[in-house]
């Protein structure tokens, strides 16, 4: 008999609506489109690598904003891989009910949905020697379905494979499941639920999501391509993410010059990383009051394909201490007034005050 | 305070470069491009550093030696506090040391006290403010109005925002602005409301895809539901092809069963076909001499055939005649009576019949006596004879004994008596009747009478019987005599002879009396019986003897007359057959005639028949050799295999076109292939047409479903093309959300902004304004040698001057001349530097500031500097002498330094 080649992945959530408030109308857009892009990308590694079995451990749509064209391009797209079987589990996002258009769409023959959502399905392979569990999520609401997984009794000769979108924390509310319980009695469980690939046991994975959709998301992103026969499981993680989304934290000084957080933030990547991925920067530490940060970060902008700041830095007066009796400028004045701002919308009041103080100032 | 010395050890263009100047009014003087504004900076840059912002990194780099290594410099300072002190900067390491030198024995002292900018530390005021101050760079060359506005702006700016080129009303205006683009939701104007308005379409548009969704799912539902029904209606499709396709292999497979035989058949013949001679193919004989031959060969067969018959039947009635000549019946004479033959043998049957009868009946006699013990009768009745005799007399010795019995004894003789006499009548009465009787038959001749002649035997026996009582009452009557007599004796032979009664019942085996008395009796009737019984049978043996003597004869007269039949027993089936042949005798004769001419004919026939043979063989063998055969065996089988070699030749076309009739345009290899596997029984009959009709209809069924899925699919394109995405619409109506809240966190920031401004400008307004006219008025009254008394800003901000002559007049600045103007601008710079510096009297460095003056404002200028230069260091700047000579006209003391 020979290896079985699959494919796991989870979590596209191809249609969704992107929450990034930072991010354009546009860039939602585009980077929805990246989303399928991506997706097309799994299939062409599916087709060119002939590979046997796709699995789709839930969440493959956000099933809430993909319409019935978004289906067709789905099935047009699994149709091309009409020799790979795709197992498809849904999950939270995209649950399996007779609400959603899953159910009332006319799917290629190599596709097998999970429809089960109160009972284990499964769905044997004899060709391969396979046999695949699964449940799919019903609603939204709290899934408890746990002990239905504990209870299965696994088909001893031949490979079995559990295909899931759970969570492998113990104490969430949210279809928990212990992975040491299960480890044993399957030779693979492809796993989806959490964004980020997950090696929980040796046979126990999660792909994460193939692209990234949030600054919580950072790393690499991408699949799983193994090879599976029985009692032996050899996989790897493929990295496909067409972006990433990266975090980076710039500590800043009292005595940094306007230039030097300006160099820090534009070389605080390599170069193509900026012109490619998402990058937030995290500015702390305490900025010389006379900088104005708003022109750093519109100057640092053109050196990145995007850049979003979180602005965790204080102002200082340098010259407080000196002046303290003597102020003269009113631009001096203004500082001194918001030397203990706290709340946000002061430290914007502080910032615009200045803004327009520092123009009137270079004006006349 | 002044700056006595400034040493560039490496800075721009200069190396070991050492400036000295003076307390009191220093005129740096270089034409264009000498370094005047490289000293300026060096004296900024000595005292503040070149600052972290771009601008400082700039003037770092432009004045970043070219030609040294080094990148530094040293400046004095003298009477600060009364004492001497010395900054010394190195740019490149960014370090900068403050000494103190002590006017005494001129030691350098570094101070330990950490100073970060020396410029704060003499001067008391920070970069800005020295730049906006004592710094004055170049003036304008502003006619006096325009001057006089800009002094009056600065003025109020300085009054609103202490600095003279911020103007706390345009920055106001400008917060409003950023309000007022921002606007309100209420007003469609601005963008506020427009964002609101984007908001409410964008809701709409929601609404419409959401609808448009659930829309697309019912319609997906109704696809699904349809799909489902052309699922069906293609199993059943596809189940009717099964169908029609089975009926077509089936009938193909029909052909090919019809056509198997046939072609193994064919098969066969070929194989037959291939096993014949080349002999056989070739015809070399002529036919009609077969056809003749045949005939010929047949007649001769059918005649030989006759021949034999004819033989056959001559042998038959040879065998026939023998067997009549043969025939017993010849042998009866006419003498020979069958009749009488016929006759006798029914006598001797009848007698035969009569012997055994008899015979029978005497076997049966003896039989029943055999049954009879006639020894025990006779003993019995002899017991019995001697008992009576007993009893007898017992009773007359008991009538002796006593009178009773002597009377009864009597009494038993009377009735012995009667009882004999009874008898004795009654017995000549039977004579009487049977004499009657016999008597009626001979008179009436009634046979049957006779049978009452009868009771004459009755009558003997009631005679004999009647002889018994007389001689019982004879003895009786004896006893009687003697009883009288042997009384005595009597009693004891009474017992004696009771003892022998009893004794002769025990051996009798009887019970008592009565028992032996019955049983007397029937011994006595059994005597009886066996003698008319053994009296019959004497009787019948000779009647038996009689018969069987009679038949003796009959037998001996048959025998003699059936010897000439050769018949020695005689016995029915042998009479039978003696009747048999004296019946035929007759025919027996006759026939033998007949065989005879039989015979004679027969014997004429064959010989004909002989002759015949020999023409027609002659003419056969003359056939056959004219076709070189042999035999007629040889020319059939020749003729045979030709035939045969046709036929099968013929045979095997007919058969080959058969089977091509069965198999149609099919090719039978192809047909076996193709049908191996089907059970023809499986397939079920059906109309071909009408399956067809029926698929071609479902066909039409589901193309008319496919239709409605196409318009469905269309329909679903059509709802989904004509409405945006849910994500898409989601995001805008975030983002404008985001805008919105963006917008409205602009305004409270700018409201925010604009307080704190007002509340800085009001303070501002309250503590330092008051100070800076009061600073201004001194320094213009000094600086007019008391021409104007002083300044006044009122709560509207009208500036105004008073004369020191009309104290009571304001005059406003627009009325000034240009000179007073500049002695206004001068107290402003000087006051403001006073109030920054803590009435410190710190240098006021001038750039260039006069280099559009004409000569007349030029000198007063000149004079008001030497004249503030009695109080503070003032270093000018300039690139023209004029200044130079200026001061020397008006005999001004001053520091030249040429560059």
């Amino acid at each position: 008999m020979s290896n079985i080649r699959f494919i796991h992945t989870s979590d596209i959530h191809l249609g969704t609506k992107l929450n990034n408030k930072n991010f354009s109308l546009k860039e939602r857009q585009k980077r929805r489109e990246e989303l399928w892009d991506t997706f097309d990308e799994v299939i062409n590694i599916a087709k060119n690598e002939q590979i046997s079995y796709l699995f789709i451990a839930g969440d493959m749509t956000q099933s809430d904003y993909l319409n019935f064209k978004g289906l067709k391009r789905i099935s047009q797209k699994f149709e091309t891989i009409i020799d790979t079987k795709v197992i498809i589990c849904c999950g939270k996002n995209d649950p399996y009910n007779i609400n959603v258009l899953y159910e009332y769409f006319d799917w290629p023959k190599n596709v097998y949905f999970i429809k089960e959502t109160e009972n284990v399905q499964k769905i044997y392979f004899k060709e391969d020697n396979l046999c695949i569990y699964s449940l799919s999520w019903g609603n939204l609401t709290k899934n408890d379905n746990s002990q239905l997984i504990y209870d299965i009794s696994v088909e001893e000769k031949m490979i079995n494979v559990l295909l899931l979108n759970c969570d492998t924390d113990s104490g969430t509310d949210n279809f928990s499941i212990d992975a040491d319980l299960i480890k044993n009695r399957f030779d693979y469980c492809a796993l989806g639920g959490k964004h980020q690939f997950t090696k929980v046991k040796d046979n126990v994975v999660y792909s994460g999501t193939p692209e990234p959709l949030s600054f919580d998301e950072t790393g690499e992103h991408g699949i799983i391509k193994g090879l599976l026969e029985k009692e032996r499981l050899v996989y790897d993680f493929y990295p496909i993410a067409k972006r990433k989304y990266i975090n980076r934290n710039i500590e800043v000084n009292l005595s940094y010059s306007f230039n030097k957080i300006l160099d820090m933030i534009k070389f605080s990547g390599d170069t193509i990383s900026n012109i490619k991925d998402y990058i937030k920067v995290n500015l702390t530490g305490i900025v010389n009051a006379d900088i104005s940060m708003d022109e750093i970060k519109n100057e640092a902008k053109q050196f990145f394909y995007y850049i979003e700041f979180e602005e965790n830095f204080t102002y200082k007066n340098i010259d407080e201490n000196n002046f303290e009796d003597s102020d003269f400028n009113i631009i001096e004045s203004y500082k001194l007034q918001f030397n203990n701002h706290n709340s946000n919308l002061e430290k914007k009041a502080f910032e615009l005050g200045l803004e327009v103080l520092r123009k009137e100032k270079v004006v006349n | 305070m002044f700056i006595n010395k400034l040493y560039l050890r490496a800075f721009g263009k200069f190396l070991y470069k050492r400036i000295y100047l003076g307390k009191k009014l220093n005129i740096i003087y270089g034409e264009n491009e000498t370094g005047k504004s490289t000293i300026h900076n060096f004296i900024e840059a000595m005292l503040y550093g070149f600052g972290e912002d771009p601008k400082g990194n700039e003037l770092f780099l432009k004045y970043k030696p070219w030609n040294s290594d080094l990148y530094k410099g040293t400046i004095s300072i003298d009477n600060f506090k009364g004492k001497k002190y010395t900054v010394s900067r190195d740019f490149l390491l960014g370090t900068m040391q403050i000494f103190n030198k002590d006017s005494k024995d001129n030691n350098q002292i570094a101070i330990e006290e950490k100073i970060n900018s020396p410029g704060d530390y003499f001067l008391n005021i920070n970069k800005v403010s020295y730049r906006n101050t004592i710094s004055i760079k170049q003036l304008g060359n502003k006619t006096d109005k325009e001057l006089s506005k800009e002094l009056k702006n600065k003025i109020i700016n300085l009054s609103n925002s202490k600095d003279e080129s911020i103007s706390i009303s345009r920055i106001l205006s400008i917060l409003d602005n950023i309000k007022d683009e921002a606007g309100s939701e209420d007003n469609p104007k601005t963008l506020l409301g427009q964002y609101a308005l984007r908001l409410q379409e964008l809701e709409k548009s929601k609404e419409a895809t959401i609808n448009a969704n659930r829309q697309v799912m019912f319609l997906a539902m109704e696809k699904k539901k349809i799909n489902s029904k052309i699922q069906e209606i293609d199993t059943i499709i596809s189940n009717m092809l099964k169908e029609l396709e089975e009926y077509e292999l089936s009938v193909e497979k029909d052909k090919y069963l019809r056509a198997k035989p046939l072609k193994d058949e064919l098969e066969e013949l070929n194989k037959k076909f291939k096993s014949f001679d080349e002999k056989d193919i070739i015809k070399s004989y002529n036919f009609k001499d077969y056809e003749e031959a045949f005939k010929l060969h047949t007649s001769l067969n059918a005649m030989k055939n006759k021949r034999h018959d004819l033989s056959s039947s001559k042998d038959e009635v040879e065998k026939a005649l023998k067997f009549s000549l043969e025939d017993v019946s010849n042998n009866i004479d006419k003498n020979f009576d069958m009749e009488k033959v016929n006759s006798n043998f029914t006598s001797y049957e009848n007698n035969n019949k009569k012997i055994e009868n008899i015979t029978q009946k005497i076997e049966s006699g003896k039989k029943a006596l055999e049954k009879f013990d006639l020894d025990e009768i006779n003993k019995f009745v002899e017991r019995h004879k001697e008992l009576e005799e007993t009893n007898s007399k017992l009773k007359l010795l008991n009538v002796l004994l006593n009178d009773k019995s002597y009377e009864s004894m009597k009494a038993f003789v009377k009735s012995q008596k009667h009882k004999g006499t009874i008898l004795t009548v009654l017995g000549i009465l039977g004579f009487l009747i049977a004499g009657g009787f016999s008597y009626g038959a001979y008179y009436y001749n009634i046979m049957e009478y006779y049978y009452g002649g009868a009771i004459s035997i009755l009558g003997i026996i009631l005679l004999i019987l009647a002889n018994k009582p007389k001689v019982k009452s004879l003895n009786a009557r004896k006893e009687i005599e003697s009883f009288e007599c042997q009384h005595a004796d009597y009693i004891k032979n009474i017992d004696l002879l009771s003892i022998k009664v009893n004794e002769i019942i025990k051996e009798c085996n009887c019970e008592d009396y009565d028992d032996f008395n019955q049983k007397y009796e029937k011994n006595r009737n059994d005597h009886n019986t066996f003698l008319e019984k053994n009296k019959l049978l004497e009787y019948d043996k000779s009647t038996l003897n009689d018969l069987i003597n009679e038949n003796k004869e009959i037998e001996r007269n048959l025998l003699k007359d059936l010897k000439v039949l050769l018949i020695h027993e005689i016995t029915p089936e042998n009479i039978k057959k003696a009747n048999e042949i004296y019946e035929r005798k007759d025919k027996v004769k006759e026939d033998i005639i007949n065989y005879k001419n039989a015979l004679e004919e027969k014997n004429q026939s064959l010989n004909k028949m002989d002759k015949e043979i020999s023409y027609e063989d002659k003419r056969l063998n003359m056939i056959l050799s004219s076709n070189s055969m042999n035999s007629m065996e040889e020319f059939e089988l020749k003729v045979n295999n030709y035939n045969n070699y046709i036929e099968l030749k013929n045979k095997k076309e007919n058969l080959g076109n058969y089977i091509q009739t069965i198999l149609g345009k099919s090719d039978y290899e192809e047909l076996k292939q193709k049908t191996e596997k089907l059970n023809i029984y499986e397939a079920k009959e059906i109309d071909k047409k009408e399956q067809q009709l029926s698929i071609f209809k479902k066909n039409e069924e589901k193309n008319k479903l496919l239709i409605s899925i196409n318009n469905i699919d269309k329909e679903i394109n059509e709802i989904e093309n004509s409405v945006r995405n849910l994500a898409e619409i989601e995001e805008e109506i975030e983002f404008y959300e985001d805008k919105k809240n963006q917008f409205k966190e602009r305004i409270q920031v700018a409201n925010i902004a604009a307080e704190k401004i007002i509340e800085i400008s009001d303070s501002i307004k309250g503590d330092f304004m008051p100070l800076l006219r009061k600073s201004i008025s001194e320094n213009f009254a000094y600086i007019t040698n008391g021409r104007y008394s002083g300044v006044n800003i009122d709560d509207d901000m009208n500036i105004t001057v008073l004369r020191e002559d009309n104290k009571d007049r304001f005059i406003e600045i627009e009325s000034l001349s240009g000179g007073t103007l500049d002695q206004l601008y001068l107290s402003l710079r000087i006051g403001l530097s006073n109030i920054l510096s803590g009435s410190q009297n710190i240098p006021i460095i001038l750039d260039d500031s006069f280099v559009q003056y004409d000569s007349n404002r030029l000198k007063k200028s000149i004079e008001m500097l030497a004249k503030e230069s009695e109080r503070r260091q003032i270093i000018l700047f300039t690139c023209q002498d004029r200044e130079v000579e200026y001061a020397k006209q008006l005999n001004v003391k001053f520091n030249l330094i040429n560059l």
